[in-house]
C-alpha cells in the first residue's frame, strides 16, 4: 500500500525528503519555535498521506504542501491561543538564533501576513501570481503586502535597506 | 533586497528525526471517526437500551389498573348542576293534580309547589346535595323568626286550604360548586357520605315517570333524626307531610320541602327521609342533612 500511493510521480518517502526543508521553512517562519514547527510538519505530511490528493506536477505538490503548512500553522496558533498575544508570542517563540546580519532575522520580526509573502517571494522564489494562488489572495493584495513588508524590514534596519 | 539575504532561512535543514517520524506516517492507522469509537458506540447502545426499558416499564405500570368489581356494582352516581327555579314554600310535598287539589296537611305546615319547577329526568334513585354558594348559613333562629325575617307568610294551619300564595321569590340561582353525592340507603347499611361544609336548606323530591310514586298524587314525607350511634328514633318535631300537588304536565313530578320553615332544624346529623304514599309505596333515604343546602331525592 505504501509503495502504491504516488504523489506527482513521487513516492511518499521521496515527497517527504524532497519537500521537507520547504515545509520546515514555512513552519519555522510561521511559528518560530522548533517544537511547534515539528508538530505542524508532521501534520502536513499526515494530511498528504491520508488525503492523498491528485497532483498535476511536483510544483503542484509543493504549492499544496506550502499551503497546507501555512494553514496548519495558523490552526496551531489558533488552537494554542497564542495568536491572541500577537507580538509577544513571536518574541517568546523565537528559538532560532538568526544572525542579525541576515535578513532572516528581520523577516522573523515582520508581522505574519507580510512575512508569509516575503518568505514565499524571496526564499521560495515564487512569483506574485503563484503566491496569490498559494495564499488564496488577490495579486494586488500580494503586491501590496510585498511592498509594505519591504518597508517594514527597511524600518527594522533603521531605514537602510541592505 | 537580495535573495541571498535570506540565506539562513534557505539553508534551514530539516532534522532527520522529523523526516523519520514523517516516514512512519503510512504505518499509522487513521484515527477512526469519533462516532465509530467503541466507547461512543457502547454509550449510544446503552442509551437506547435504557430508553427502551424506561418506556416499556412506563407503558406497563403506567396503564390504568382494572376496575374493581365492587365499583362496577356500585349505584351510579349522578352529577347534577341543578338550576333551581323553585319557589320554596315550606316543608311540604306538592300535589300535582291539575286545577289544584286542596292540601291535606298533617304536619305543621303545608305549601304548594309551584308549577314550572326544574326537574331532571331518567335519573336513578339517589340523593344529592346541591350546595348553595350564595346562601348564608342558618344562624339557629327559630322557624318563626326565620320566616318573619324572610318576609314570608306564616305557616298555614294544618286544616287550612291550600295556599296559592307563593311565600318566597323563586330561586333562580345556579349551583356552581361541585355536587356532593349521598349514596342511597340500602337495607344493610346507610351509605351516607357526609359532605364537609355543606348545608341543607331544601329537600327536593323528584319522581320520574316510571316511579311507583308517580301514579299517586300525594306523598307523605317524614324526616326522622338519628342519634350519633345511628339508632333511629322519632324526633319530637318530626313531621309527616303531605304534598298538595304534582306538576302533572311535566314528565316528572317534583315536590320541594323546606324543613326550616316548619321548625325542623337540620343540624348536620344523619336523618332518615321516609317517603310513602297511599298506595303503600315506601322509600327511605339516609342522608346527612345540613342547613342551607339543597338535597335532591329521586323517588
Amino acid at each position: 500500500m505504501k509503495s502504491e500511493r504516488r504523489f506527482a510521480d513521487l513516492s511518499f518517502e521521496q515527497a517527504v525528503r524532497k519537500y521537507a526543508d520547504t515545509v520546515t521553512g514555512v513552519c519555522v517562519m510561521r511559528l518560530q519555535n522548533t517544537a511547534d514547527a515539528e508538530d505542524c510538519f508532521q501534520n502536513t505530511f499526515s494530511k498528504l498521506w491520508f488525503k492523498s490528493p491528485d497532483f498535476d506536477s511536483e510544483e503542484h505538490l509543493k504549492a499544496w504542501l506550502i499551503r497546507v503548512a501555512v494553514n496548519e500553522c495558523a490552526d496551531y496558533m489558533r488552537k494554542n491561543r497564542r495568536a491572541a498575544v500577537g507580538e509577544a508570542f513571536r518574541e517568546e517563540s523565537v528559538d532560532f538564533a538568526f544572525d542579525r546580519s541576515d535578513m532572516s532575522w528581520a523577516l522573523s520580526r515582520t508581522p505574519s501576513p507580510y512575512r508569509d509573502v516575503l518568505y514565499l517571494y524571496y526564499c521560495e522564489q515564487y512569483k506574485v501570481k503563484e503566491i496569490a494562488v498559494i495564499l488564496n489572495k488577490k495579486e494586488n493584495t500580494v503586491k501590496s503586502l510585498l511592498k509594505r513588508g519591504r518597508e517594514i524590514i527597511r524600518s527594522i534596519y533603521g531605514g537602510e535597506e541592505r | 533586497m537580495k535573495e541571498s539575504d535570506f540565506s539562513q532561512y534557505k539553508q534551514l535543514k530539516t532534522p532527520e528525526e522529523w523526516i523519520d517520524k514523517a516516514l512512519k506516517i503510512p504505518n499509522k492507522k487513521k484515527a477512526p471517526l469519533f462516532f465509530l469509537r467503541p466507547a461512543v458506540i457502547g454509550a449510544a447502545a446503552a442509551l437506547v437500551i435504557t430508553a427502551a426499558v424506561v418506556l416499556t416499564l412506563r407503558y406497563q405500570f403506567g396503564a390504568k389498573p382494572p376496575v374493581a368489581p365492587e365499583s362496577l356494582t356500585a349505584p351510579p352516581s349522578v352529577t347534577v348542576a341543578a338550576e333551581e327555579s323553585v319557589g320554596t314554600t315550606g316543608i311540604a310535598a306538592a300535589t300535582a293534580a291539575e286545577g289544584g287539589t286542596a292540601p291535606v296537611c298533617t304536619g305543621t305546615a303545608a305549601a304548594t309547589a309551584p308549577e314550572g319547577e326544574t326537574v331532571a329526568s331518567g335519573l336513578p334513585a339517589s340523593v344529592q346535595t346541591v350546595p348553595k354558594p350564595t346562601a348564608a348559613p342558618y344562624t339557629g333562629a327559630s322557624a318563626a323568626e326565620s320566616t318573619a325575617a324572610s318576609g314570608a307568610s306564616d305557616p298555614q294551619p294544618l286544616t287550612q286550604a291550600a295556599p296559592t300564595q307563593q311565600t318566597t321569590a323563586p330561586v333562580t340561582e345556579q349551583a356552581t360548586e361541585p355536587v356532593t353525592e349521598v349514596q342511597p340507603a340500602t337495607e344493610d347499611k346507610p351509605a351516607v357520605e357526609v359532605p364537609d361544609g355543606v348545608y341543607c336548606g331544601t329537600l327536593t323530591l323528584m319522581c320520574p315517570v316510571n316511579s311507583p310514586f308517580y301514579q299517586d298524587g300525594t306523598v307523605h314525607v317524614r324526616i326522622i333524626p338519628m342519634t350519633e350511634e345511628g339508632l333511629p328514633y322519632t324526633f319530637p318535631t318530626a313531621l309527616t307531610m303531605v304534598s298538595d300537588g304534582w306538576s302533572a304536565e311535566k314528565a316528572e313530578k317534583t315536590a320541594v320541602l323546606d324543613p326550616l320553615r316548619v321548625g325542623v332544624e337540620l343540624a348536620g346529623d344523619y336523618y332518615i327521609v321516609e317517603v310513602t304514599d297511599s298506595r303503600g309505596n315506601r322509600q327511605e333515604f339516609y342522608a346527612a342533612l345540613f342547613e342551607d343546602s339543597s338535597f335532591i331525592f329521586y323517588i
